[in-house]
């Protein structure tokens, strides 16, 4: 019998070509979860889960994967991609590339190439994250705020539309993300004094259909969060990309910190909508809810991570969820029609806050603000979590998040804002000086938010993960490892070094009925089978 | 050093000294030598018929590094640093640098209209209506994948080699628009354009738009077609009304 199940496998995969089926219609992003021999958005699908319903590769086989291809991406800057694999082709980012690939051999179909201005003001080296894909189309958001429309058979421009001017510090790294016929993207530049927004974009035209400030202008709703004119360079950056709940036509986007980062003294009030999640209507951008996870923040603790859309049991009810495990070192549970506080736990080490009160207000220590002298908080600037994207399982119910346990010295300092220029107001001394410091990775009941198992890594690693209907949880390390624990038990079924940092989650996906699994590790991205 | 290349030589000197004056004496022998020269050594890069492919058009009678013969002599000799452009006295002597200037120089004086021929606005009309050209081609996200996109032709295109095009779309075909025709080895066809290809597969853009791929082992014949799927438009169009479309195509300039 198996070696009946072998030769069929054998003749599929040895059928002459691959080829690429209907169209990349909205309908068909609605049923992405069902859709799972492809990856059709940033997060494999709208609710952000990194679930793949495969199971061809499972807990009883996972030992037997075997590395089947390898693409080199040839590049100095750190590969943060996300693939699509839509119909057995797969499109990937470089820093200011797109790329097209054939999803079973790893094989280059084109490339597009963005040409770049010789300045630019970013934070945090040149990336990218994905793409996103409409009937025929892909959009990339561009280094230098831009977004452009490709061809995805031939990848030739068909529009360029400027998000904003990226002299004044704006750029763009995340994966957009396709809502019927929009395009929505956020922006990035929070340590450049830059005003942050979400915008929409037609996807026929490349025409601006509305703009939300995550810093409210006069008038607004929320400006009176801001001292003086502080709303100005107010930062609230949405680097990150959204997620979205079909049946209550809503849009969640996380954002960033307020500007200047560890100087608070000039932004009095909680800046809103800075470390907040939105709820939008996507049509018209239109703002249903927030809930800011820290008020007034001056550790650089962005609430940019994917927030992930769950369908639970709670209270003895169905509910519709959104879980987010915050770089503040919170694990938050929000009723995601109302944004309704149900549940904040701690999931890291964290030393800021006492508590987090009924209504999911931080009861904030005495002592943690940024001195000039330094003060040690934990979770560090780089957060218990952060932009590597978590998972989870509708099988295990469990949230999966890399999560580290670490502080830093944070300095408070004096820095005027010149528009395209760091703001920063401080600096963070060596991170981590205390020898505690853990990263792993964690599986968190939401329930309770109490922890179930982890996974620790060392040394202290950044990785998006992946959950499959195999029972596995897929992830990696910064020093080049790709892993599958046991999701129910957190278990090393297998591991495989690689020899590249490991920072964007993993994907799954089929051709000609054979499962993969891809990742981006170090300057190439490795593709996984069972051969 | 043969007598003619002596006299080549002193003739160089001349020119280095009054470079307008010389330029005619080059005879028809020199200007085919230069060809066979340029086929042999430049053409990889700037095409069979010097119209450019990864190296510019050389057949438009200007030059960013070269104003005149003798800087089209430096350019030519010792390359230009920073670019892939080699310095041919690597390979060949001074007479025959100076073969390909007149091979060059001859370029220009074969396919020349002039620079104010033709009006744009009826070339966009015909580009959009009876030539049907966006039918294949794109200018700024409007029109088709099917050809090269158009929106930057005019920039580096002198009107002589966008006519050459028009006129005879076989001469130059950019590799990466070849096509293939493939059998696989239960005998169906495929046609498409040819988007990459090595050692064990061939990846084709399918009549029907689809991105497939061939392995080479599972097909049973694979033929490249080098040829332009773009129809001629000696016989469609006047040579005023091929004026006014070429003076059109110089309009798209998008970098």
């Amino acid at each position: 019998m198996a070696l009946l199940l072998a030769i069929r496998a054998r003749e599929r995969s040895s059928t002459s070509s691959t080829a690429s089926g209907h169209p990349l219609t909205h309908d068909r992003l609605r049923a992405a979860e069902r859709d799972s021999a492809n990856w059709l958005t940033y997060s494999g699908q709208y609710s952000g889960q990194r679930f793949s319903r495969l199971a061809a590769i499972n807990r009883a086989n996972a030992g037997q994967l075997q590395i089947r291809w390898i693409y080199q991406l040839r590049t100095t800057d750190a590969v943060e991609t996300t693939p699509l694999v839509v119909d057995g082709v797969m499109y990937l980012t470089r820093a200011n590339d797109v790329i097209a690939l054939d999803a079973e051999t790893g094989r280059p179909y084109w490339t597009y190439s963005h040409p770049l201005p010789a300045e630019l003001a970013l934070c945090c080296g040149r990336q990218n994250r994905g793409v996103a894909m409409l009937d025929g189309r892909l959009f990339v958001a561009t280094l230098d705020a831009k977004l452009v429309a490709l061809d995805a058979a031939t990848g030739m421009v068909l529009w360029t539309t400027v998000i904003a001017d990226p002299r004044d510090g704006y750029s763009s790294t995340g994966a957009p993300l396709v809502v019927k016929d929009k395009v929505i993207t956020g922006i990035a530049g929070g340590e450049f004094g830059i005003r942050g927004f979400i915008d929409a974009y037609d996807a026929a035209t490349g025409a601006r259909v509305w703009r939300f400030d995550t810093v409210p202008g006069p008038g607004a709703p929320g400006h009176e969060t801001w001292a003086g004119d502080s709303w100005k360079s107010g930062g609230a950056p949405t680097w990150m990309t959204g997620t979205y709940d079909p049946s209550l036509n809503l849009l969640y986007w996380g954002v960033g910190n307020p500007g200047s980062d560890w100087n608070g003294s000039q932004r009095g009030g909680d800046n809103l909508y800075s470390d907040s999640v939105v709820a939008l209507n996507p049509d018209d951008g239109t703002l249903r809810w927030h809930f800011q996870f820290t008020p007034h923040d001056e550790h650089d603790w962005d609430a940019t991570q994917v927030p992930v859309l769950v369908d639970a049991i709670r209270d003895g009810r169905s509910r519709k969820l959104l879980y987010t495990a915050n770089r503040n070192g919170f694990f938050y549970v929000l009723e995601r029609e109302t944004g309704a506080f149900l549940l904040a736990r701690e999931f890291a080490k964290q030393t800021w806050a006492e508590r987090i009160d009924e209504r999911g207000r931080p009861v904030v220590n005495r002592g943690v603000a940024p001195s000039p002298e330094g003060v040690f908080v934990a979770p560090s600037a780089n957060g218990a979590a952060n932009w590597w994207p978590p998972a989870y399982s509708p099988a295990t119910g469990l949230f999966y998040v890399t999560a580290y346990d670490g502080g830093a010295t944070f300095f408070s300092g004096e820095s005027p804002h010149v528009p395209g220029e760091m703001l920063l107001g401080g600096t963070i001394g060596e991170e981590d000086p205390t020898p505690d410091g853990v990263s792993a990775v964690r599986a968190l009941d939401p329930l309770t938010g109490a922890r179930r198992w982890e996974f620790r890594l060392k040394p202290k690693s950044m990785s998006g993960l992946l959950a499959t209907a195999g029972g596995l949880v897929f992830g990696g390390s910064i020093d080049g490892y790709v892993f599958a624990l046991d999701a129910w038990s957190g278990a090393d079924l297998w591991h495989r070094s690689v020899g590249g940092a490991v920072l964007a989650a993993p994907i799954s996906y089929a051709v000609h009925d054979v499962q993969y699994l891809s990742i981006a590790a170090g300057d190439t991205i490795v593709t996984f089978s069972l051969r | 050093m043969t007598k003619r290349h002596w006299l080549l030589a002193l003739l160089s000197l001349a020119i280095l000294v009054l470079p307008t004056h010389v330029e005619s004496r080059a005879t028809a022998t020199d200007v085919s030598v230069g060809a066979d020269l340029f086929r042999s050594s430049c053409a990889g890069c700037h095409g069979r018929n010097a119209t450019g492919a990864r190296g510019p058009d050389l057949t438009r009678g200007t030059f960013r590094h070269a104003g005149d013969d003798a800087a089209l002599f430096r350019v030519i000799a010792n390359g230009i640093p920073g670019s892939p452009m080699p310095g041919a006295l690597a390979f060949h002597s001074e007479p025959a640098v100076w073969q390909l200037v007149a091979y060059i120089r001859s370029l220009n004086r074969t396919l020349t209209a002039p620079e104010d021929a033709g009006d744009p606005a009826a070339g966009k009309q015909l580009f959009e209506q009876r030539g049907r050209c966006l039918t294949c081609h794109l200018v700024d996200g409007r029109g088709a994948c099917l050809g090269p996109d158009l929106s930057g032709i005019g920039r580096g295109r002198t009107r002589s080699s966008l006519r050459l095009s028009l006129v005879q779309p076989n001469a130059e075909v950019d590799p990466a628009w070849w096509r293939v025709r493939l059998v696989d080895r239960a005998g169906r066809v495929y046609q498409g354009r040819r988007m990459d290809e090595d050692t064990y597969a061939v990846r084709v853009l399918d009549e029907s738009g689809h991105l497939r791929t061939f392995q080479r082992a599972a097909t049973r014949s694979i033929e490249r077609i080098e040829t332009s799927t773009m129809p001629g438009y000696q016989s469609e169009l006047t040579p005023s009304e091929l004026d006014d479309l070429v003076a059109y195509l110089t309009t798209l300039t998008r970098p």
